[in-house]
C-alpha cells in the first residue's frame, strides 16, 4: 500500500536530503537513498517496511554538543503529537566507530483520513561538515588564546595537546626540537591516561632512529605536512623496531596520522601530530589545513618565548660580563691607588722611602696600568664583536710559534695536570697579524683545551703552513664534543649557558671566531665525543686587503 | 708553603694591636701592610689562608683580619670558615677587602665585622683597624 507512485520516489532520490516516511506504528513507509545512506545502508527500499526504531539501532542519538537527548523532542515523534513543523540537530554517533554526524531532522504531518493512517515526513539534511568546521575553528580559537597566555611554552603545548583530544583526534603528540637536545616530546594526549603512559614507554624505549625515522622525523626532513589517511599492518610493521615493539604499535590502534610542522619565521621548530585511533574517525582535506595553521601558530608561541628567553639570557650574559670586567679592573685600580697613597704618606711624615721600594712601587703602578689598558680593550673587543661592530686592526709582523710560545707560558704554571707540547714546523710561519687579538684567540683555544680536559694529558699544538695559509691546531684529550654541538659551541648564547660565572672577560668562541675572520681566517673543529677536540685557526700570511 | 711577612719585626711588637692582611696580590699586600704598619699597628701578611692559618698556630692571634676572598690555595671563604669554627680563634675581627661586585653580601655571609671595596682610601683600613682593635 504504498501512497507514493515511482515517479515521486525518483524525485525524492535525487534532492540532496535524506528522506523518511513513517507511519503511526514506527515502521518506515518510505526512505530515498540518500537516507538510507546516512544510516549506512545503500537504497531506500533495504530499509522499507524495517520499524524506525531497529534501524536507528546501531545509533546512540546526542544532543548536538554530545548531551543525552530526551527521544520525545525527535521531530518526527513531534510531528506525530501534532506539533507544526517540528526541527532540531541531532548527533549521530554509531556504535561502530567511525566519528560522529550531525543532521538538521525537520518533520511534517501528512495527516491520514484517520489518525491510524497518518503518517510524518522526515528529512535529515547531513550538517557534519558544517559542524566540523565550527568545532575546528573553536579549537583554533581556544589553542590561540592558551598559546597567548604565557611564555612557558611547555606547559601551553600540553594544554593544546589536551584541547585537541578527542575535538580533533584521538591523540596529539607535539615535538620540539631542541637547540642541545635534538627532538624532544614536549606534549602527549589522550583520553586514557594508561595509554599516554604505554605511548610514552615506547617513545623513550624505541626511539626513531636514521634507519626507522617514524613520521615525525620524516616530517622533519621534508618540512610539510605528512598524512598517512590508512595505517596499514604493513606500515607498522616497517616503523617497528622488533617484535614487542609492533606489538604496541597495534595496541594503540592507529588508523590515521597527520604530522604538521610547528613554524615560524621560515624555520620548522618541532612538530604536532594528531593520530586518530579507537573513534574510527579519519582526517579530511580540511583538517589538514586547521592543523597547519594550529602549528603555525604553535611555532609562532615557541619563537616568542624563545626570543623573550634569549633577550633576557643576553642581558643577563651582559650584566654578568660587566660585572666580571669590573671586578677584574679593581684590583690594578687598588694598587695605583694604593701606591699613590703610600708614596703621598710618606712624603707627609717626611720619610722618603728608599729608592729600591720606590722603583718597585712605579714598576707595578705601570705594570697595573697595563692590565687596566688589556682589559679595557678586551671588553672593548667584546663589546664591539658583540655588536657585530667594526674592530678596527692593528697588523704587525709576527712569528706565529713567538705568540703561542707566550700564550702557553701564561697556562702551563696554572695548568698543573697537563703537559703542552708545541710542534713548529721549519721555517716558522710568519705573517701580518694583529698580536694581541691573536694572543687573545688562542688564549681561548688553549684555555678551553685545559678547561675540557679536566683528567689532564696532553695538550698538542702544531704551527705550520698550508698553501698560503698559516695554521695552529691545538689538540686535546678532554671530553671532546657531540656531533650535535659542534657548530653551537660558536653560538654566543651557547658560551654564555655552560660558561656560567667562570666567564671572565674573555670573547668566548663566537667572539674567537669573528676576529680571526676579520683577519682573514677561520676557525674549524674537529671532535669525538669523549675522544677530545682538535681546534685549528688558519691565517692568511698575506693580510686582508683593507 | 706560602710564608708569611713579618713588617716590623721589634721588641716591643706586644704592645701593639696585630692585624693581618690576606691578599694574594704582592702589590697590595705589601701597600696594606706599609699603610698599617706606619700607622704603629704589628701587620703582617700572608698569601692565602694557609699562610695566615700556619700564622695563627704560632700563637699570633691578630684582632682584625682584612680577607681578600678569591685567592688560589685556601681562599678567603675557606679561611673565614675555619676562623669561625675554632674557638681559640673567636675574637679575630674580619674585614672583607675584595673586588667583588656583592662584596655587602659576600661579607654578610662569612659573617665579617665590615667590608672594603677595592680599591678605597687606605684611611678606611686604618679606621677599621682602630674600631674593632679597640673593643
Amino acid at each position: 500500500m504504498n501512497p507514493l507512485d515511482g515517479r515521486l520516489a525518483a524525485v525524492f532520490d535525487s534532492v540532496a536530503d535524506g528522506v523518511t516516511v513513517l507511519d503511526r506504528s514506527g515502521r518506515i513507509q518510505f526512505a530515498n537513498d540518500t537516507a538510507a545512506q546516512l544510516l549506512g545502508r545503500s537504497r531506500g527500499s533495504e530499509v522499507v517496511g524495517m520499524s524506525g526504531a531497529d534501524l536507528f539501532a546501531e545509533y546512540e542519538l546526542l544532543e548536538s554538543d554530545g548531551g543525552s537527548l530526551d527521544m520525545n523532542l525527535l521531530p518526527t515523534r513531534r510531528a506525530f503529537a501534532g506539533e507544526d513543523a517540528p526541527e532540531m540537530v541531532v548527533r549521530f554517533r554509531s556504535r561502530n566507530g567511525g566519528g560522529d554526524r550531525w543532521s538538521l531532522i525537520r518533520a511534517r504531518l501528512l495527516a491520514g483520513g484517520r489518525t491510524e493512517e497518518d503518517l510524518v515526513v522526515t528529512a535529515f539534511q547531513d550538517i557534519t561538515s558544517l559542524k566540523r568546521s565550527e568545532e575546528r575553528l573553536r579549537v583554533l580559537a581556544e589553542a590561540s588564546a592558551i598559546l597567548g597566555e604565557s611564555i612557558d611554552y611547555q606547559a601551553t603545548l600540553q594544554r593544546v595537546a589536551d584541547l585537541v583530544v578527542p575535538r580533533l583526534a584521538d591523540w596529539c603528540v607535539v615535538d620540539v626540537l631542541e637547540w642541545t637536545r635534538g627532538v624532544t616530546r614536549a606534549a602527549i594526549a589522550h583520553a586514557d591516561p594508561e595509554r599516554v603512559t604505554l605511548a610514552r614507554e615506547a617513545w623513550v624505549r624505541w626511539p626513531a632512529d636514521a634507519a626507522r625515522p617514524g613520521a615525525v622525523h620524516e616530517m622533519l626532513s621534508r618540512q610539510a605536512p605528512m598524512l598517512v589517511a590508512e595505517v596499514t599492518e604493513e606500515i607498522l610493521r616497517s616503523a617497528a623496531q622488533d617484535d614487542e615493539h609492533l606489538d604496541v604499535l597495534r595496541r594503540l590502534g592507529m588508523g590515521a596520522v597527520l604530522v604538521v610542522p610547528l613554524e615560524a619565521r621560515g624555520d620548522v621548530l618541532g612538530a604536532l601530530t594528531l593520530v586518530q585511533a579507537e573513534s574510527g574517525r579519519r582526517f579530511e582535506e580540511a583538517d589538514v589545513e586547521l592543523v597547519a595553521e594550529l602549528g603555525r601558530r604553535a611555532g609562532a608561541a615557541i619563537d616568542v618565548a624563545r626570543l623573550v628567553w634569549e633577550t633576557q639570557e643576553n642581558a643577563r650574559l651582559r650584566d654578568e660580563f660587566i660585572a666580571v670586567a669590573s671586578h677584574d679592573m679593581r684590583t690594578p685600580l687598588a694598587a695605583v691607588r694604593g701606591y699613590a697613597q703610600l708614596a703621598q704618606r710618606h712624603l707627609d711624615r717626611g720619610d722618603t722611602p728608599d729608592p729600591g721600594a720606590l722603583a718597585r712601587w712605579l714598576r707595578d703602578i705601570d705594570g697595573s696600568v697595563d692590565r687596566l689598558t688589556d682589559l679595557v680593550s678586551e671588553l672593548l673587543d667584546a663589546t664591539l664583536v658583540r655588536a657585530e661592530g667594526a674592530v678596527p686592526l692593528q697588523l704587525t709582523h709576527l712569528h706565529l710559534g713567538d705568540v703561542v710560545r707566550e700564550v702557553v707560558s701564561q697556562h702551563e704554571p696554572l695548568a698543573e695536570g697537563h703537559r703542552f707540547v708545541i710542534e713548529v714546523e721549519d721555517p716558522e710561519p710568519q705573517g701580518t697579524w694583529d698580536a694581541p687579538r691573536l694572543g687573545r684567540v688562542l688564549d681561548n683555544i688553549v684555555g678551553n683545551a685545559v678547561k675540557f680536559s679536566p683528567d689532564g694529558g696532553e695538550v698538542r699544538i702544531r704551527v705550520g703552513r698550508d698553501g698560503d695559509m698559516a695554521y695552529v691546531a691545538v689538540t686535546d684529550h678532554g671530553i671532546g664534543i657531540g656531533p650535535g654541538d659542534r657548530e653551537l659551541i660558536f653560538n654566543p648564547m651557547y658560551r654564555g649557558r655552560n660558561a656560567g660565572g667562570v666567564a671572565g672577560t674573555g670573547l668566548g668562541l663566537a667572539g674567537s671566531r669573528r676576529l680571526v675572520e676579520l683577519m682573514g681566517g677561520a676557525i674549524t673543529v674537529e671532535s669525538r665525543l669523549g675522544d677530545g677536540s682538535t681546534f685549528t685557526v688558519r691565517l692568511p700570511i698575506e693580510p686582508p686587503a683593507a | 708553603m706560602q710564608t708569611a711577612q713579618n713588617h716590623s719585626p721589634s721588641a716591643e711588637s706586644h704592645h701593639r694591636p696585630r692585624v693581618l692582611v690576606v691578599d694574594d696580590d704582592d702589590a697590595l699586600r705589601e701597600i696594606y701592610v706599609d699603610a698599617l704598619g706606619g700607622s704603629g699597628y704589628d701587620v703582617r701578611g700572608a698569601q692565602d689562608g694557609r699562610a695566615a692559618l700556619e700564622l695563627f698556630e704560632t700563637g699570633w692571634i691578630p684582632c682584625v683580619a682584612f680577607l681578600d676572598l678569591r685567592m688560589p690555595g685556601m681562599d678567603g671563604w675557606e679561611l673565614a670558615r675555619r676562623i669561625r669554627a675554632d674557638e681559640r680563634w673567636q675574637h679575630v675581627r674580619i674585614v672583607v677587602v675584595a673586588a667583588h661586585f656583592r662584596i655587602d653580601r659576600e661579607a654578610a655571609e662569612i659573617g665579617a665585622s665590615a667590608w672594603l671595596q677595592k680599591p678605597f682610601d687606605l684611611g678606611r683600613l686604618e679606621q677599621h683597624a682602630r674600631t674593632l682593635c679597640d673593643c
